[in-house]
């Protein structure tokens, strides 16, 4: 039953409503569905602009379309900042000594919480938006009577217990909670709008018998008083037309989540047991509890995550053990939090600290599964996608938490783009729940408005020569440098004290009764090894630097792209790693100067580069094919693998996968860290004599038990130092890099085999099987 | 008295018990946030007649605040907190028990517990902090105090010793030593939490807790503290509490110091007349100037550490 308030002869219908929560969006639609409890217009707590202009896309959308799509959203400008922010802003531009409008938009949205967009999500299950839809479908008034404008200060969300559908009773969860919600008002700009609300329905209670309110539960205390206060008159309110302020827009899945019910899956449902008011029927039975639902979603994920994890050499015993394990911590979760099952947001973070990566990817996408697709450009291909701009992405400067705009591009851009993007901007809105961070990133949605295949650049592949002469060097210089091996022993004191006392040798010398001193001595010795063929240790080579004037810049060279074809034995181990990491297999980062190719060779190269540094982790991979087959060696692993070869990205991977801190500002130091991981014993360093590397380097490798070997520059000579810091890239003819074009060859006056005589026998056997492979294709 | 609570026989070898650690109220600063973290802990460490505990894993960057977490646990669980240090030097043998030169003429050797073996003995909390820094052979003890078994036991003792039902054990890690933990105790250290940075509310709110003494002038220090925040390159809600902390205190100090006399006095002193040490004036007097010079120091000491 839900509230009723009389006034002047008016029933007022109120759903005091915790936002997005499907039971009350049903109780909406039971009173409007009802005839005893018809209303003759509807009331919300929306500005009535916002409510007008809800209105009427809201007719467009429910006349082509029996459910509301998932999601779309308005967005709207905003002009104000919350008046507990006047002070900061006040000392913002003191300190500065600049004017608001002047100081970047980031920094006044991190310290005065103000964003220039406000954005209102169409969820079903808000109790809002169900009541504009019903005004829809009963053909009668929707007034928006909150305040024309108002700041919004983003506060906390009280902690009270989630309505259970299938036994709600809005009356008594009202009486409930409505104290505990109203501490949570922001006192200041709330006592304004509740006021202006009130006002505002007592003007409407005029000119109808029955209405239906529906508004935040936070406000209710308040709102009733104020009705019932005779001192309080009505207030006549200007009906706004269209408003040039606001965008339609569809909201991206990621952050749609934030608008929705507990489990996103709980929108479809709602959908479909809805009833259309008007057309004579009741509300139908009620939708599955959350707790079903939730069980319904961890069965769906068992059932796919075991038999892959059993593909996986996982013992299914395990993984039973981890799984209830996993349901124990959720279950547990339950008693601390209100709520008869964790809500999404907590699923997500226990399967994250709980269960392997697969197992979280399973669940998220069994979360994001609901039922049918989520709107898109495909479906309303006038309407752009709000979305969160990623971290790390493209320019590192992007700070978090900005959104943008993508919309289809009709014009034909320079880029080839299907698509054009707006700058970044902020927005704020009102989260149903916090929103899962780092484990939906695994999540892809089947329409993300982005730019597939190749660019031409795909194409160009490092001349051989100047692969084989570095790589060949690198061999050399493997087999050259040097590991020191210390080793620590524990003898008897014979009068040195060497490293000092052993003081547990002693101690277990007196106990055994051998009363015996022990000190610790440590010796070292120096042992060269022969490079693995199959997975050689990096090699890092630091070059002279160039001048100051001279900005190098970061390069990540790829083993091949888009190879997924020439996988031949583990194709699911390789689809596994692309979804979860990307299909950039970088296996050199290197610092260039890229200038002008002198005129002679103009016509053969792409690019023509000196390098200042370069790390190569594995084999030189001369084509695709030849790349691909080491990869796959390796099981995918044996070098960082990326969504796109940004430095930045770069960083970030390390930083989550490897726990290494990188500053690419210290180019040496990050060509010996990015080196470490995919090390087993050692990393090579050839650098100029009496090069030192940062103690970061020194550290990262001893955690790692990793050595550093040192072999001085001028070990080769200044000729082969200039060959090898020489970098040419040429286009081939075909994307595998198999086919240069015969005037390369003439131009550049050398073989592409040329250098091949300094690798190892092993491999120039296999290189051969290769360059046969491309005469006998270019036949 | 001391001597009794820390002296326990096992079997009928005395052996002495490890020191719980008490944070003075004066030491640590309110808690204050976290709350997704604490409910996530106490819903792990929950247990009955059929479940166990669980053993959760804390990972994130230094000065996060994770030994913080793990105090108010233990004070909101009334439990007593034992404490570890994880180092490269520890050997399995001091997870489990130690021995010492005995003072008294009756043994030649004392067994002293470890914290972990004393909290499983008088049903505590474990922590054991920087366990990434241990080497894995040595973790290999506490395997079987993380799985069903709930013992150790202890090559010194010759003993088997139970864990008491009311044990629980935490331990923390920093992010970038997470990946040399061995996987026979990844496995069984779960859920395995990582501690973000806290939000800019809560940063400011310690700020305040810290400042209480100067309420009228630490909404302006705080406005300003993030203007040179992210002048300096950090993002606003990317910054550890200990080095807002930090920098607040270095401000105090640089504060102290000027009220003391500044260099004037400096130059003045001598051993008949010293320069008062002493900072009575605790996070109070900051002026804005204090907080430039303050993150001007720090600010050069990490470029230092990068060149």
């Amino acid at each position: 039953m839900a509230p009723v308030i009389e006034i002047d002869g008016c029933s007022v219908y109120a759903v005091p409503a915790v936002h997005y929560r499907a039971p009350f969006a049903a109780e909406v639609n039971r009173i409007c569905s009802d005839p005893r409890t018809r209303p003759e217009a509807i009331a919300v707590e929306l500005a009535p602009h916002i409510a007008y202009e809800l209105r009427t896309w809201m007719s467009e959308l429910v006349a082509g379309h029996s459910e509301l799509p998932c999601m779309l959203g308005l967005m709207v400008k905003n002009r104000l900042i919350h008046p507990d922010y006047f002070e900061s802003a006040v000392n913002l531009q003191m300190n500065t000594g600049k004017q608001l409008a002047e100081i970047s938009p980031q920094l006044i949205k991190n310290l005065l919480h103000f964003s220039e967009n406000l954005l209102i999500g169409l969820s079903s299950t808000d109790s809002i938006i169900e009541a504009v839809r019903c005004s829809v479908g009963l053909n009668i008034p929707v007034y928006g009577v909150d305040m024309d404008e108002y700041s919004v200060n983003p506060g906390r969300s009280p902690l009270i217990e989630e309505p259970v559908s299938n036994s709600f009773d809005l009356e008594k969860y009202a009486s409930r909670f409505e104290g505990m919600a109203a501490t949570f008002r922001d006192a200041y700009v709330d006592s304004r709008r509740e006021t202006i609300m009130a006002a505002r329905l007592k003007y409407i209670a005029r000119r109808f018998k029955r209405i239906l309110f529906t508004g935040g539960l936070a406000h209710w205390v308040m709102l009733k008083k104020l009705l019932n206060d005779p001192s309080l008159k009505p207030a006549e309110f200007l009906d706004r037309g269209p408003s040039g302020e606001m965008t339609r827009v569809i909201i991206h899945p990621k952050i749609a989540v934030a608008f929705m019910d507990r489990y996103p899956l709980m929108s479809t449902l709602y959908e479909r047991s809805r009833n259309s008011p008007g057309e004579g029927t009741l509300f139908p039975a009620a939708m599955e509890t959350p707790y079903n639902i939730y069980r319904g979603i961890l069965d769906k994920v068992y059932s796919r995550y075991l038999p892959e994890s059993g593909k996986n050499k996982f013992s299914p015993r395990n993984e039973s053990w981890k799984l209830a394990d996993f349901e124990r911590l959720m279950a547990n979760i339950a008693m601390v939090h209100p709520g008869s099952s964790p809500s999404m947001t907590e699923m997500l973070a226990c399967s994250e600290s709980m269960m392997p990566q697969e197992f979280t990817r399973l669940l998220a996408d069994q979360l994001m599964d609901i039922g049918r697709p989520w709107a898109s450009i495909g479906q309303f291909p006038e309407l752009p996608v709000v979305y969160l701009v990623p971290e790390g992405s493209g320019d590192r400067t992007t700070p978090p938490e900005l959104y943008k705009l993508v919309s289809k591009s009709n014009e034909n851009n320079d880029q080839g783009s299907r698509y054009k993007r707006s700058r970044s901007f902020n927005v704020n809105y009102r989260e149903a729940y916090p929103l899962p961070g780092n484990p939906l990133d695994s999540w892809e949605w089947s329409n993300e408005p982005k730019e597939h295949g190749n660019k031409a650049g795909s194409f160009c592949w490092v001349w051989p020569p100047c692969e084989a002469l570095l790589y060949g060097t690198a061999y050399e210089a493997s087999a050259l440098a040097s590991t020191t091996v210390k080793k620590n022993d524990s003898l008897p004191f014979e009068g040195s004290l060497h490293e000092g006392l052993d003081i547990k040798a002693t101690m277990r010398s007196s106990i055994t009764g051998e009363k015996k001193i022990y000190v610790k001595k440590t010796s070292l010795s120096r042992r060269t090894s022969q490079p693995d063929l199959t997975r050689p240790e990096p090699v890092v080579f630091i070059f002279d630097e160039f001048p100051s004037e001279v900005k190098p810049e970061w390069s990540l060279m790829l083993a091949a792209l888009n190879f997924g074809n020439l996988i031949k034995n583990k194709k699911n181990l390789y689809n596994e790693t692309v979804r979860k990491f990307g299909n950039y297999f970088v296996t050199v980062v290197c610092r260039t100067v890229y200038i002008e190719p002198p005129e002679a060779i103009r016509d053969a190269v792409d690019s023509y580069g000196i390098l200042e540094g370069i790390l190569k982790i594995g084999h030189p991979c001369i084509n695709a094919k030849q790349g691909a087959e080491w990869l796959e060696q390796n099981d995918f692993n044996a070098c960082p693998v990326l969504q796109n070869t940004s430095i930045h990205t770069l960083v970030d991977f390390y930083k989550r996968h490897h726990g290494i801190s990188i500053d690419e500002s210290d180019w040496k130091s990050t060509l010996i860290l990015a080196g470490i991981p995919y090390a087993r014993e050692r990393v090579v360093i050839i650098a100029p004599a009496g090069f030192k590397p940062s103690l970061s380097t020194f550290s990262a490798a001893k955690r790692r038990n990793i050595s550093l070997d040192f072999l001085p520059l001028n070990y080769f000579s200044a000729e082969r130092i200039a060959g090898m810091r020489r970098r040419l890239t040429v286009r081939t003819s075909d994307s595998y890099g198999l086919h240069y074009p015969p005037e390369a060859e003439r131009i550049l006056g050398e073989k592409p085999d040329k250098y091949f005589d300094l690798f190892p026998p092993l491999l120039q056997q296999e290189f051969a099987k290769y360059s046969h492979e491309g005469r006998n294709e270019n036949r | 008295m001391a001597e009794k609570e820390t002296r326990l026989t096992i079997r009928d070898k005395s052996v002495f018990q490890s020191e719980s650690y008490v944070p003075g109220s004066h030491q640590i600063n309110k808690f204050i946030g976290r709350e997704h973290e604490l409910r996530l802990i106490t819903a792990a460490w929950i247990s009955g007649n059929y479940s166990q505990p669980m053993s959760p894993l804390l990972i994130g960057e230094p000065g996060v605040g994770k030994n913080r977490l793990i105090y108010e646990l233990a004070q909101k669980t009334g439990r007593q907190l034992y404490i570890l240090q994880g180092h490269e030097d520890i050997t399995s043998e001091d997870l489990a028990c130690t021995v010492r030169f005995s003072d008294s003429g009756n043994s030649a050797m004392d067994y002293i517990l470890s914290p972990l073996v004393t909290a499983m003995n008088k049903g505590g909390i474990c922590f054991i902090d920087e366990i990434g820094k241990i080497r894995p052979r040595a973790l290999a003890l506490l395997v079987s105090v993380l799985d069903e078994r709930r013992y150790i036991d202890s090559t010194l003792l010759g003993e088997r010793i139970h864990a008491h039902p009311g044990f629980r054990f935490i331990a923390a890690t920093n992010t970038a030593d997470v990946n040399l933990l061995p996987e026979f105790i990844t496995s069984r250290m779960r859920p395995r939490i990582t501690i973000g940075f806290p939000p800019k509310e809560e940063i400011d709110d310690i700020i305040r807790d810290q400042c209480s003494g100067i309420k009228k002038e630490v909404d302006m220090l705080i406005d300003l503290f993030w203007l040179l925040w992210t002048e300096n390159g950090g993002s606003v809600g990317a910054i550890a509490p200990r080095d807002a902390i930090y920098l607040f205190g270095w401000a105090s100090r640089l504060c102290a110091f000027e009220s003391t006399g500044g260099m004037k006095a400096l130059k003045e002193s001598g051993s008949g007349n010293p320069f008062d040490l002493s900072n009575s004036n605790h996070f109070t007097g900051i002026r804005p100037e204090h907080l430039r010079q303050s993150f001007k120091k720090m600010f050069s000491e990490r470029n230092q550490s990068i060149a």
